[in-house]
């Protein structure tokens, strides 16, 4: 495979951002409650991550090391509203089910996150591919865990049928179904990842490292683990 | 702009709307720095300290500087980029000036720059449109509700650490699980004092 | 003076970002802005339709009850006022549940309908299922109307956000 085609697929399986780098947990557990609104977040997510991607690794050489996180920042959250305002204009019914969580994208750590590890050291094309794969890899995990959850808790996927296919449990959708799902999905991918991989550590902890504070998290808990 | 008033706002934070248990904000540390007691205590109240001062600087600067120019959109860029020079202005300040306070609380600064919890909080105080009043007690009790749920969860896991668990459900996916039940005993609040 | 000129440079880089980002941005709320107002009305007319749907537009107007001042719409058709629509606030239960309900210009309810709540989740579906929308359409008072099974505290909010709806109607005589 070449490097381009390979950067694109690891974010949909090796690395997925969701299931085995766990990223991105806040907005994965709360609108996940549709099929139709985790897949609206993945969209969104998506774009912000594309678009920011791209712009980072461009001005990766301009942007002086110092204060290369605020100038991130900035970044992100620039196409995070540029986002929440196109969705609030053409697609009002995904504004409304995604809520806080919309404008909350700029604080998603997979996007600061890729940004730090993978756009401030490559060039524009991969690191648009990256983003993308990553996208698509968080988009896909929202969409099933959402699936699972509105087929259970609602007895429809994305709404249909009318009626509902299944009888409700209605628990799967309310914040407890998400946490629940949530775990037994990364027991699956454990599972799965070490029958298919025998060298495959599984996941035990949160995926800190992508994380541009993983420094500072793991010396609090070595800190705290010493005394 | 409304002020529901100190008890509403208080129990409505701390159990009924709990941040962390049933609006997923600040899942990371939740999950990330829960494992002990201790650490848990301190992670909370340094996101208690940044949200009531993230509050008192982003509630004015919406609506003195932002709302009145038409500037709403500007919104999500200016909160983020107040708290991560709020968080570094305190970080530096407690370690001029109030050392044990610094001690206590500041290896947990830098991780609240990208805590959700805290945007989430300034942003909610806009848009529930409350008062200057009302929005520095619901960050203070979203924060208290943190620290609960931090706090409870950590005694979980310090408990979950003695029991044998299958080997594919041990970390996560059991932590995960555990956070399931725990957010099950909070549904009972529910509709608690008509909230 | 290298650290002076190192730093110069951050905050110009910074600034420029900050500049071009906020450019941008003020670009596409020009570009959005009517387009979202738009649909913010034309969604609460839908939703004004939902529960009186003969009115051809709606105009907005205010009332004083009980020194309150409440804003309701008039449901209009040819010119002539043919009824109101109110939305009030009221508490099932949690609190936030907001009730809109038409009612003609003989007091009578022409459809009622939730438009914010904050229920557990599958609670005003177990409403709509249990017929109380229904019910109260033709009526002119919530006397002995059945709460639904298993979302009583839901349907009695709702059935109070009607009778300060029929409230508000008397206050316009």
């Amino acid at each position: 495979m070449n490097k381009y085609a390979e950067t694109f697929t690891k974010g949909l399986l090796k690395e997925n951002p969701t299931l085995r780098l766990v990223l991105g947990t806040c907005p994965t557990l709360a609108v996940t409650t549709t099929a139709f609104n985790g897949l609206g977040m993945g969209v969104a997510a998506t774009f912000v991550l594309f678009c920011s991607n791209i712009a980072i690794s461009a001005l990766r050489k301009v942007i002086p090391s110092k204060v290369r996180l605020p100038a991130y920042i900035v970044v992100i959250a620039a196409f995070t509203t540029i986002v929440q305002m196109l969705v609030q204009a053409y697609l009002p019914a995904i504004d409304k089910a995604l809520g806080i969580f919309l404008p909350l994208i700029v604080v998603n750590c997979i996007i600061l996150g890729r940004a730090e590890a993978f756009a401030s050291k490559n060039p524009v094309v991969l690191s648009a591919l990256d983003g993308l794969g990553m996208g698509f890899g968080f988009t896909g995990a929202l969409v099933l865990m959402g699936g699972i959850r509105e087929l259970l808790g609602n007895g429809t996927l994305f709404g249909w049928p009318e009626g509902g296919l299944l009888p409700p449990i209605s628990i799967f959708v309310l914040p407890a179904g998400g946490f629940f799902v949530f775990g037994m999905l990364i027991w699956l991918t454990n599972r799965l990842s070490a029958k298919h991989d025998p060298t495959y550590m599984p996941r035990t902890e949160l995926g800190c490292a992508a994380c541009p504070h993983a420094a500072t998290c793991a010396r609090v808990s070595c800190e705290k683990e010493a005394e | 702009m409304v002020n529901p008033g100190f008890f509403p706002l208080l129990i409505g934070g701390l159990l009924v709307n709990n941040y962390v248990l049933s609006q997923f904000l600040g899942i990371c540390p939740f999950l990330g720095v829960s494992k002990k007691v201790g650490p848990a205590v301190g992670m909370s109240a340094a996101v208690i300290f940044v949200m009531l001062m993230a509050t008192a600087a982003t509630w004015p600067i919406f609506h003195f500087l932002l709302a009145p120019n038409d500037l709403n959109y500007l919104r999500t860029i200016v909160f983020i980029l107040v708290i991560a020079a709020l968080v570094q202005l305190v970080e530096l300040v407690l370690k001029r000036f109030v050392k044990p306070l610094y001690n206590a609380l500041g290896i947990y600064l830098p991780l609240i720059t990208t805590n959700c919890a805290v945007l989430g909080v300034t942003i909610l105080n806009i848009d529930s449109n409350y008062t200057f009043i009302a929005a520095l007690i619901n960050a203070f009790a979203s924060g208290a509700g943190f620290l609960l749920a931090m706090v409870l969860f950590a005694g979980v896991r310090e408990r979950l650490e003695l029991v044998p668990v299958p080997e594919s459900l041990k970390g996560l996916p059991i932590t995960l699980v555990a956070a399931s039940l725990v957010s099950v005993s909070f549904l009972g609040f529910q509709g608690l004092f008509g909230l | 003076m290298k650290t002076f000129g190192s730093i110069l440079l951050s905050v110009l880089a910074l600034t420029l970002i900050a500049a071009v980002a906020t450019a941008a941005l003020a670009g596409t709320n020009a570009l959005t802005k009517d387009i979202i107002a738009e649909n913010n009305a034309a969604t609460a007319d839908a939703a004004r339709r939902t529960v009186f749907s003969a009115a051809e537009a709606f105009e907005e107007r205010t009332l004083t009850a009980d020194g309150d001042t409440v804003t309701y719409h008039a449901a209009l058709k040819g010119g002539e006022v043919i009824g109101y629509v109110f939305t009030a606030v009221s508490t099932g239960k949690s609190a936030g549940l907001v009730v809109m309900t038409g009612v003609d210009t003989s007091g009578t309810v022409t459809g009622v309908a939730v438009t914010e709540d904050s229920e557990t989740a599958g609670y005003i579906a177990k409403v709509t299922d249990g017929g109380l929308f229904e019910t109260l359409k033709g009526r002119q008072n919530t006397d002995g109307v059945d709460t639904v099974s298993q979302a009583t505290k839901t349907s009695k909010g709702i059935l109070k956000g009607v009778d300060k709806a029929l409230e508000y109607f008397a206050h316009i005589g």
